[in-house]
């Protein structure tokens, strides 16, 4: 039985201030960072990362580890009490959601993101009043060559995340044969769309996604150069004997909650398909780089690729060769509790994948790339534009404009041609403060949040607690799946201090 | 009505299927070009500034929007 796919997501958020084309976006990222008050003076905990670990047994680079001073580790980081970290990585502001138990959860957590960052900025505006307003957009390119990412992870289990990634150097063959063809024919449902083209490939007048023009090899753990399309970053975030963290760096940052539902789902199925067993089709294509450019850059989605066999299909064949088996895995109904999303991710995808292949302007309320496409045509066909004018770069980036008044997603929202996957924004609104209940990030938001004061190192799976004269103690959280709501609640309650606490865990939340 | 006057659309998504006579469609398709025009207008105000000496402005705000690689 597939384990529970927990889920988070990382997204770079661009920065700009508004008229101004001087400013310093690490600058603008830290005031972002700090304006929102901090719950205690807890650090970021970077002792337990390993960046350069390769999952295929080596290391990417002759670093170690991340030294960051204390001053430093402040500034940068901001530990939310809804489970999340709001900090500075680069040049932006990056929102890391806290661990998600289902697709919704994570769609409503990663809004919770874009309402946070609104809230900085408008802060900011009025502690700065009379400064340009600081800008702030969820896209992952800016016409330039510069990409930054918006990352998806899942909980896998150790047995197959080393199957995924077999020591070098040994042929990846579920790679290869599967995860590189899903990965790259899945922009066709989650790609955020983008006027032309950059990083020196053909051009092109529109194109699926934000991000394909930047993958340059099929597998590695560098994140900021030579990208590869299945990232091979082994940092668990947990027990790595139990469990493995699959980093997925291609996908798109997306304001669709279809589009972003069905990223999650999709990939969800896949990886749960794969711990099962199930049976999959080998599907591995002739030249991954290519196609993902390829497929990118045709809106029509009628463009075939050369699959490694011999064959010439569209994305959206590939997709639906990968819906069939999905299909069958679901209505055989091995989990009755993950599968309720499973079948609506089953059934999503087979009704979008129809309309991809007759008319994919049909799907302009639903998929991002879609709704930006008939937004920017219409736009351009009324005033008689060529597709080099810059106004519809600016509709590009105004689509992914956080502020629910100014951007045109929001707009697209508010006059109903947008549907959405959440009912409403409840569970948006909780997440702003609140950490999801059936994962750590319960026990963790709640722990800093009572005894934040006696934490003085955090991260996503460990709590350092420092009490008086006594030695610091670490408290790991290494299973995402306990300190849950269920588990702890009683627990985290009967605690007075964090004396109490540490005696009641015993060294085990 | 008659099977003939009925045009029926299908929804790609949920195969929901509607039926609407011909004069509602006209009536429809004024009210979507009102919205459009509407939405149109919502689009320059999104716009903003850049919407006076569009093509100039637009392409200082582009030119601006300078961002560094992250990840």
């Amino acid at each position: 039985m597939s384990i529970p796919k927990v889920i988070g997501l990382e997204q770079e958020y661009a920065v700009t201030l508004q008229g101004r084309s001087d400013f310093d976006p690490i600058q603008i990222s830290f005031l972002l960072v700090n304006s929102l008050k901090k719950a205690s003076d807890t650090l970021w905990d970077y002792r337990d990362e390993s960046p350069f670990l390769d999952a295929r047994g080596f290391n990417a680079s002759e670093e170690k580890e991340i030294r960051v001073s204390h001053r430093d580790n402040y500034r940068i980081n901001n530990l939310l009490l809804n489970g999340a970290r709001l900090y500075v990585d680069h040049a932006h502001p990056e929102f890391s959601t806290a661990e998600c138990r289902s697709l919704r959860e994570a769609v409503a957590f990663d809004r919770a993101g874009e309402r946070i960052l609104e809230e900085a900025a408008r802060r900011l505006a009025r502690q700065h009043r009379g400064s340009p307003d600081i800008l702030i957009y969820k896209n992952n390119s800016d016409y330039k060559g510069n990409s930054y990412g918006c990352h998806e992870n899942y909980l896998v289990e150790s047995r197959v995340y080393d199957q995924i990634f077999p020591a070098y150097p040994a042929y990846p063959k579920l790679i290869s044969q599967l995860l590189v063809p899903f990965l790259v024919t899945r922009q066709v449902l989650c790609g955020s769309g983008k006027v032309g083209s950059e990083n020196g490939t053909a051009p092109c007048d529109y194109q699926l996604s934000q991000r394909a023009d930047f993958f340059e090899t099929l597998i590695g753990a560098n994140t900021t150069s030579r990208r590869p399309i299945v990232n091979s970053r082994d940092e668990p975030h947990a027990d790595r004997k139990r469990y493995r963290r699959l980093h997925v760096i291609l996908g798109d940052a997306n304001m669709s909650e279809t589009s972003s539902f069905l990223k999650l789902g999709t990939t969800q199925l896949i990886l749960r398909m794969l711990e099962d067993n199930w049976a999959l089709p080998n599907l591995a294509i002739e030249d991954p780089v290519r196609a993902l450019v390829s497929i990118s850059h045709d809106p029509s989605c009628k463009a075939p690729i050369a699959m490694a066999d011999g064959r010439r299909l569209t994305a959206v064949e590939v997709q639906r060769l990968f819906w069939e088996p999905a299909s069958e895995y679901v209505t055989a109904g091995l989990e009755p509790a993950a599968n309720a999303e499973a079948r609506e991710v089953v059934q999503l995808w087979d009704s979008i994948l129809s309309a991809l292949s007759k008319e994919p302007m049909e799907l302009a309320d639903r998929l991002d790339w879609v709704a930006k496409l008939a937004l920017i045509d219409r736009y351009r066909s009324r005033r008689n534009l060529g597709w080099d004018s810059p106004r519809l770069k600016v509709l590009d980036i105004q689509y992914h404009d956080v502020r629910r008044g100014r951007g045109l997603y929001y707009l697209l929202l508010r006059e109903g041609r947008m549907r959405r996957m959440l009912a409403d924004d409840t569970m948006v609104e909780r997440f702003i403060t609140q950490p999801p209940e059936s994962t750590r990030a319960y026990f963790r938001s709640k722990c800093m949040e009572k005894f934040g004061h006696g934490i003085t190192e955090a991260n996503w799976d460990a709590l350092t607690f420092s009490v008086g004269n006594q030695k610091s103690q670490k408290i790991r959280l290494a299973d995402p799946l306990k300190g849950t709501r269920a588990l702890t609640e009683h627990l985290l309650q009967s605690a007075t201090t964090p004396t109490e606490l540490l005696e009641a865990l015993g060294g085990h939340p | 009505m008659s099977e003939q006057k009925k045009v029926k659309k299908e929804s790609a998504s949920t195969g929901e299927q509607q039926s609407t006579q011909p004069e509602d469609l006209q009536e429809a398709g004024d009210r979507i070009e009102q919205e459009l025009d509407r939405l149109d207008q919502m689009i320059e105000d999104a716009l903003g500034e850049h919407e006076a000496d569009a093509e100039k402005k637009a392409q200082e705000f582009v030119d601006g929007f300078k961002q560094k690689g992250g990840e």
